[in-house]
């Protein structure tokens, strides 16, 4: 391919390239979107050389002039845009800018107008990533990239040549001759592509070291907030169900001890709530103040009412990744001790929940340290106790008709005395006579808990609990009840837990004198799945997640803290920082060592997956491209054509003496013959002229004498290669 | 080491200069605003479109580092120029890496310090390779042109900057005066001055210059019959050789300031003179203000006589009565042969003529005037 | 005797006479084998005379010197019919190109006519008399020489007629050491008489023939080709290397070959070669100056042309 079509193609790839960051990232309208695709497309077959398309735009009714119109028109229509249809400079601006392109792109050609195209899609690539933070924003600046070295390359490149030939028509011949520089050599397609990736190389470097000025913690809020629902002050009964669909991500956990241990899923608990009227939780413990914060920059919540002294139960200490939400809560583990985070402050309630001061508008990291209660021996067999008023007026509230309620739980509890096992009667009651199923439209009842356990007898997690909380209480028990989340999805490539929207939960909380509040969960597993599909795309998906966090972490929310961190750790010293270095390098590479790890693993287990299709594939791909470009084996075609069958191994032993000669600092020039070569070698490096004439004079004799070698001619040859390869030079 | 050290940074970095291009400026522009908006907003997206943006930056540095590194030019410079006369002057480039191309040369000739631009590129130089680029030179002045070396730039990667590298090669070539025409009525001037002083020479020719033996070998044609009969021996006739005259050529080199563009115009014509002179195998010799050459003939002494003509200089008068032309006129009686003077500036009286004087054997031959 | 070693043979055979000059002796056999004639280009008294008198001597081959002045003429060269009376006719007097090895002394100091002469004679091996033709002595081969240095009263070749000659030589000054070699045996007789000779005529005309059989792989020719085409293409020359003189690289290529003993060329005969072949063939561009040092000069452009071309690997 010729240099200037090249730079064509190039320039319209830049622009499609941004044009699709823009168009993914700022919503344009239909209309304007479909427009500059279509002048993209247009302007591509131009450059195929389409003959219909071309005659089309012959006929193009608008002159120099009226493009020049068009642009005041379209100016025009900015401020109109800006001032009454979208009201906002950005989006206005952008509608501007497609135009800018459209118009461009039908007006091809001077280098001038090349010039425009590239600025215009620099700004629209600056423009698409002021206006996202997505994963997909990082293969789009990819293929930016490469399209912007190449683009600049060949607009470097043609540059000159269209000079010089107005300069000097004189030289027909020359021309010619240098036609054949100006084509898209392979050599020239590994070169462009090498710098792009050097280029992007170097990118990365400056982008973690380039000082953070700015701390990029409030910045402006991209989209929308996610909608939740359960974390309220009150919760309509059925509220839960129909986001049990929805696998929007809402929140990564990590846990600092690693694996989790506990394969049915960690809790994470959001707002617990007191009062039911009978069809909706109230949380009359909602009254939130301010957390103080210890001298580390942790917030300890000191409402740990738990009646056991000792410090017994387990600790787990997580890492929050929250999604932009509609609700202030912050979510962890049962019960939260610290938070630390990058908060200005934290609230908590009555009931344990902790607040941020208002819902956060971007991604936000935090740590928790939570503690569980045991169960202590002494409550196992401790028969029901009294409780404060204060404290029976909430947790042993019940709505007014609920008799049938209490006769079915004293039903299901008769048999047991301690207060411990009638718990567990009503939770394992509930397990086992209800059918789990989201098509459960309860919410329109009037009396839905009484539907759910005398009629209907199917329903989901927040009837479950709702149903338990209530029985609890009309024995006598307190007990409330508790919207969160259900992680369920380990993360084996990232290491985290996935919590996404249809993970959202309701449980049980019993409060037993001893020990404290106690997590019971009546809902028995669900049986349904939702995303059918075979495991090899769940683990795809596992790993773009693990991706996208990444991203996430060391791109959009890299900053100047983090920095300070890298900093830090280099000055605590030598060893240290270097293995620490390598660990996040090493966490940088994780999902990938891990994939090709997951690829082995299912090649194992005999599960030979489409997703190892596909990235075997990739790879195979991938290595014969690097092939391609080291071996250059077309060159190798190339010359083998030229000798015979017998000739060929003294042939390319002669080339692996040139090439290891290069590496010792004597390279072949093109214009030197055979001959000459062993001199200029015997002169720079005497100890290896005598090995290298003999070689040179076998080859001489098979590739321009026509006469191959003998067996023993070649295993002499090779002799002398091993002594040069073996030999030192001065 | 470290009194070394300087010296090798200035060594490494003393011929490097790298110039923002246009499309550079606008680049390095939208960086900086760029940079502002990263800063401003702490939008990480931006930084890594800054970084993207420096990055290349980096890397058009370090590529067109690699492209102007480890080559070799010489120079081929015909071995006289003439003023005014376009020559062919070429330059062989050899890239001496052994792995990495260059690409996007630009090759700038260095004379007297500054650089000339020849429009010479080559767009792409493989490793090991050499390319003859050739380019036209045209000397403006006479004397010796002094051509410093090569200066080589290159846009390549991106076209962003212009960065150059110095390759000294030193040449100096002689520059002679301008050869024109000669006049019709200068030239008959010329041809009839100067007869007299014929040398008695063998040669080509009809006059007779000596009778001999017949050896083998001779021409025939020339047995000269009568003595031959009458000596029974055969005998040949040798004759004279013909046009074999002498001639001095002056050119004086005192003249005033207000005289240099006539002095030029002498220079050229007493050029023009001698090469019509020497063509016509005249014995020559060459008087350059005080200095002489010898009596000579051939191809070889033209080559010596045009170059004193092409260094010589001029000087300006040191006492007011100082009459140019006279004083090595004996001289010339001595040697024989036509003296034939070109003058520039005939004593403090001339004012402002527009044509040098030329002058055989002491009679200015009129119609020199349009000699030029 | 093989080949090789009979050249060999008569290369040392002309170095005892020849110091220190054994590139030049190559190359004239060279000349030789290719069935070539040479031109040598140098000052007086460096050995031009003695180099083809002594190739001469160690051929057995017979020998003559034509001394070029400017009143010679096309008779004294190739012949005159002088009447016999015995037999009442007219009898052609071969003239001294007959014979196996000429020495054209100062070619460039006699007129146009008997340059042409001669340079017929070279070409087409033959000569026409009086509506007859005297084929020539096989070998023959035509050693002639100028000097560079005077040029008053010369009449230079044209480019036309110096392709006629296979290649053009100098043979510069000896060394000191070598010099001084000369200088102590130039009492003695004059050094060729001593020469034995090593050939036979015939046996030159066996060589010529091996040398048809040298093996030029297709590469080569290819790069040979390609470095004739530079020539027409280089702005620096006015006139490129004809086909002729593609011809003539191509059959001094061989010739070299043989000459070191190998069966096949490669691309360093070519190379090597190239300049001393080709130079004479070229016109170089008025551009480049005037004709006075054209022989460096068009060797110079050519080494630098053949410089810029790959070799074929």
């Amino acid at each position: 391919m010729p240099f200037d079509q090249a730079l064509r193609f190039a320039s319209i790839w830049l622009a499609s390239t941004s044009f699709i960051g823009l168009a993914l990232g700022a919503g344009l309208p239909e209309w304007l979107a479909a427009l500059t695709g279509a002048a993209l497309i247009v302007a591509f077959l131009r450059n195929r050389g389409h003959k219909s398309v071309e005659r089309l735009a012959r006929f193009s009714p608008i002159s120099p002039a009226g493009w020049n119109l068009l642009v005041i028109v379209g100016f025009l229509g900015f401020w109109v845009d800006m001032l009454w249809v979208s009201g906002e400079l950005l989006p206005a601006g952008i509608h501007f800018l497609m135009i800018l392109m459209i118009i461009k792109l039908f007006n091809l050609k001077l280098r001038r107008d090349y010039l425009h195209l590239y600025a215009i899609s620099l700004v629209a690539i600056l423009a698409s990533g002021s206006l996202t933070t997505d994963l997909w924003y990082l293969p789009i600046f990819l293929l930016y990239l490469l399209a912007g070295v190449w683009t600049l390359l060949l607009f470097q490149l043609t540059k000159h040549p269209e000079e010089t030939q107005v300069l000097t028509m004189s030289g027909t011949v020359r021309s010619q001759a240098s036609a054949s520089v100006h084509l898209v050599t392979p050599q020239f397609f590994w070169l462009a592509n090498g710098l792009a990736f050097a280029t992007f190389g170097l990118t990365l470097a400056i982008f973690f070291t380039v000082p953070r000025v700015s701390a990029g913690f409030y910045q402006k809020g991209v989209g929308e907030n996610m909608r939740t629902s359960g974390f309220s002050e009150t919760v309509n009964l059925g509220e839960i169900g129909p986001i049990k669909r929805d696998p929007s991500v809402v929140m990564r956990v990590e846990l600092a001890d690693g694996s989790p241990n506990k394969a049915d899923g960690l809790y994470l608990r959001g707002v617990a709530f007191d009062q039911y009227d009978g069809k909706a939780w109230t949380n009359r413990l909602g009254y939130r103040r301010s957390v103080n914060e210890d001298g580390t920059g942790a917030f300890v919540l000191l409402g740990n009412r738990s009646a056991a002294p000792a410090r017994l139960g387990e600790t787990i200490r997580q890492n929050i990744l929250l999604e932009p939400l509609d609700t202030p809560v912050l979510f962890a583990a049962p019960f939260i001790e610290r938070v630390s985070g990058k908060f200005p402050s934290v609230q908590s309630d009555l009931t344990g929940s902790a607040y941020l001061p208002f819902p956060s508008s971007s991604r936000i990291e935090y740590s928790v340290l939570s503690r569980s209660n045991p169960v202590l021996p002494a409550d196992l067999s401790s028969e029901p106790s009294l409780y404060p008023e204060s404290f029976t007026r909430h947790f042993l509230q019940i709505p007014v008709q609920s008799e049938r309620i209490a006769i079915l739980a004293k039903e299901v509890t008769h048999t047991q005395r301690a207060t411990f096992d009638k718990v567990h009667a009503i939770q394992s009651f509930l397990a086992h006579n209800f059918h789990y199923s989201l098509d459960a439209p309860l919410a329109e009842l009037n009396h839905p808990l009484e539907e759910f356990l005398f009629s209907r007898k199917t329903g989901y997690c927040e009837h479950y609990a709702t149903a338990m909380v209530m029985m609890l209480r009309t024995v006598g028990i307190p007990a409330r009840l508790v919207t969160g989340f259900l992680a369920t999805e380990w993360n084996e490539y990232g290491n985290y837990y996935l919590v996404r929207q249809q993970d959202a939960h309701a449980w049980v909380e019993v409060y037993l004198p001893h020990s404290g509040w106690i997590t019971m969960d009546p809902t028995p597993p669900s049986l349904e799945s939702v995303g059918s599909n075979s495991p090899a795309w769940h683990a795809l998906g596992r790993m773009m997640d693990t991706v996208r966090l990444q991203w996430s972490r060391f791109f959009v929310q890299y900053s100047a803290a983090d920095q300070l961190a890298v900093v830090r750790e280099l000055k605590a010293g030598g060893t240290s920082a270097r293995n620490k270095a390598l660990d996040s390098m090493g966490t940088l590479f994780n999902p990938f060592m891990a994939m090709v790890g997951g690829i082995k693993e299912y090649v194992f287990n005999g599960t030979i997956s489409s997703l190892a299709e596909v990235l075997g594939l990739a790879l195979i791909g991938l290595a014969f491209f690097l092939w391609l470009g080291i071996k250059r084996p077309w060159a190798k075609a190339m010359a083998g054509k030229k000798t015979t069958r017998d000739q060929q191994p003294i042939v390319q032993l002669y080339g692996r003496m040139i090439g290891h000669l290069a590496r010792k600092g004597i390279s072949k020039p093109a214009s030197s013959p055979p001959l000459e070569f062993v001199r200029l070698t015997q002169e720079r490096w005497r100890d290896a002229g005598s090995a290298v004439g003999s070689i040179t004079e076998l080859y001489c004799r098979a590739r321009f004498g026509q006469i191959s070698p003998t067996r023993a001619e070649l295993s002499l040859a090779e002799g002398h290669l091993r002594y040069l390869m073996a030999l030192h030079k001065p | 080491m470290l009194r070394q050290f300087p010296s090798l940074l200035r060594q490494l970095f003393r011929h490097r200069s790298t110039r923002v291009t246009s499309e550079g400026v606008q680049f390095l522009l939208f960086t900086l605003a760029i940079g502002i908006a990263a800063i401003n907003t702490g939008n990480n997206l931006f930084y890594l479109l800054l970084a993207m943006m420096l990055s290349l930056v980096l890397i058009s540095g370090i590529v067109a580092e690699h492209s102007l590194r480890r080559l070799e030019f010489h120079r081929h410079l015909p071995d006289h120029l003439m003023v005014n006369e376009p020559t062919t002057a070429t330059l062989v480039a050899k890239n001496r890496k052994s792995q990495l191309p260059s690409f996007s040369l630009k090759l700038f000739d260095v004379s007297d310090g500054r650089e000339v631009d020849r429009g010479l590129e080559i767009p792409q130089l493989l490793p090991g390779t050499s390319r003859l680029v050739s380019y036209s030179l045209v000397a403006t002045r006479r004397g010796r042109l002094q051509l410093d070396g090569i200066c080589v730039g290159t846009e390549f990667p991106f076209g962003l900057f212009m960065k150059r590298t110095f390759y000294q090669i030193e040449d100096t070539v002689i520059v002679w005066p301008e050869i024109k025409p000669i006049d019709e009525r200068l030239l008959q001037g010329l041809l009839t001055a100067g007869s007299e002083q014929s040398v008695h020479r063998r040669g080509h020719g009809n006059d007779l210059y000596n009778l001999r033996l017949y050896q083998a070998g001779d021409d025939s044609r020339n047995i000269h019959w009568p003595t031959t009969a009458r000596t029974s021996q055969l005998t040949v006739r040798e004759t004279e050789a013909e046009e074999q005259r002498r001639a001095t050529v002056y050119l004086p080199t005192v003249a005033p300031v207000s005289h240099d563009a006539l002095f030029e115009q002498a220079v050229s014509v007493t050029a023009s003179i001698i090469r019509h002179l020497a063509h016509r195998g005249y014995i020559l010799q060459l008087v350059v203000g005080s200095s002489r050459s010898s009596f000579g003939q051939g191809d070889l002494h033209l080559l010596e006589l045009l170059r004193m003509l092409a260094v010589c200089e001029r000087h300006s008068p040191h006492g007011e009565s100082a009459v140019p032309g006279d004083q090595p006129g004996d001289l010339f009686e001595v040697q024989g042969g036509t003296m034939i003077a070109v003058q520039s500036w005939r004593g403090p009286w001339d004012i402002e003529p527009q044509h040098p004087t030329i002058m055989v054997d002491g009679a200015v031959i009129g119609g020199a005037s349009d000699a030029v | 005797m093989n080949a090789t070693e009979i050249i060999l043979a008569i290369q040392e055979n002309i170095a005892r006479v020849i110091k220190g000059k054994p590139h030049v002796i190559e190359m004239s056999l060279v000349a030789l084998l290719a069935r070539g004639h040479l031109l040598l280009e140098d000052v007086p008294g460096v050995g031009k005379t003695t180099l083809a008198h002594s190739l001469a001597r160690s051929l057995d081959c017979s020998f003559k010197r034509i001394q070029f002045t400017s009143d010679l003429l096309p008779s004294d060269i190739v012949g005159v019919s002088i009447f016999n009376r015995q037999k009442q006719a007219f009898e052609f007097m071969p003239g001294p190109i007959f014979a196996n090895i000429v020495l054209a002394d100062e070619i460039n100091r006699t007129t146009p006519k008997t340059q042409s002469s001669l340079l017929e004679a070279m070409s087409e091996a033959q000569i026409s008399f009086d509506n007859k033709t005297y084929p020539l002595n096989q070998p023959f081969m035509v050693i002639a020489t100028q000097n560079p240095a005077e040029y008053h009263g010369t009449f230079p070749l044209p480019e036309s007629q110096l392709d006629r000659f296979l290649m053009r030589l100098r043979i510069g000054y000896p060394s000191p050491e070598e010099e001084k070699k000369v200088l102590h045996r130039s009492q003695l007789l004059h050094p060729a008489e001593e020469l034995q000779p090593l050939l036979t005529a015939h046996d030159v005309l066996l060589l010529q023939e091996q040398v048809d059989h040298v093996l030029m792989e297709e590469s080569i020719t290819d790069y040979l080709l390609a470095i004739v085409q530079c020539t027409r293409q280089s702005d620096l020359l006015s006139l490129g290397v004809s086909t002729r003189g593609a011809l003539a690289l191509s059959r001094a290529a061989k010739a070299l070959s043989l000459v070191r003993g190998r069966t096949f060329c490669l691309p360093d005969d070519i190379k090597e070669l190239a300049p001393i072949v080709l130079s004479h063939r070229i016109m170089v561009a008025r551009t480049q100056g005037i004709r006075q040092r054209s022989f460096e000069q068009a060797e110079r452009i050519i080494q630098d042309l053949v410089e810029s071309i790959p070799v074929p690997v």
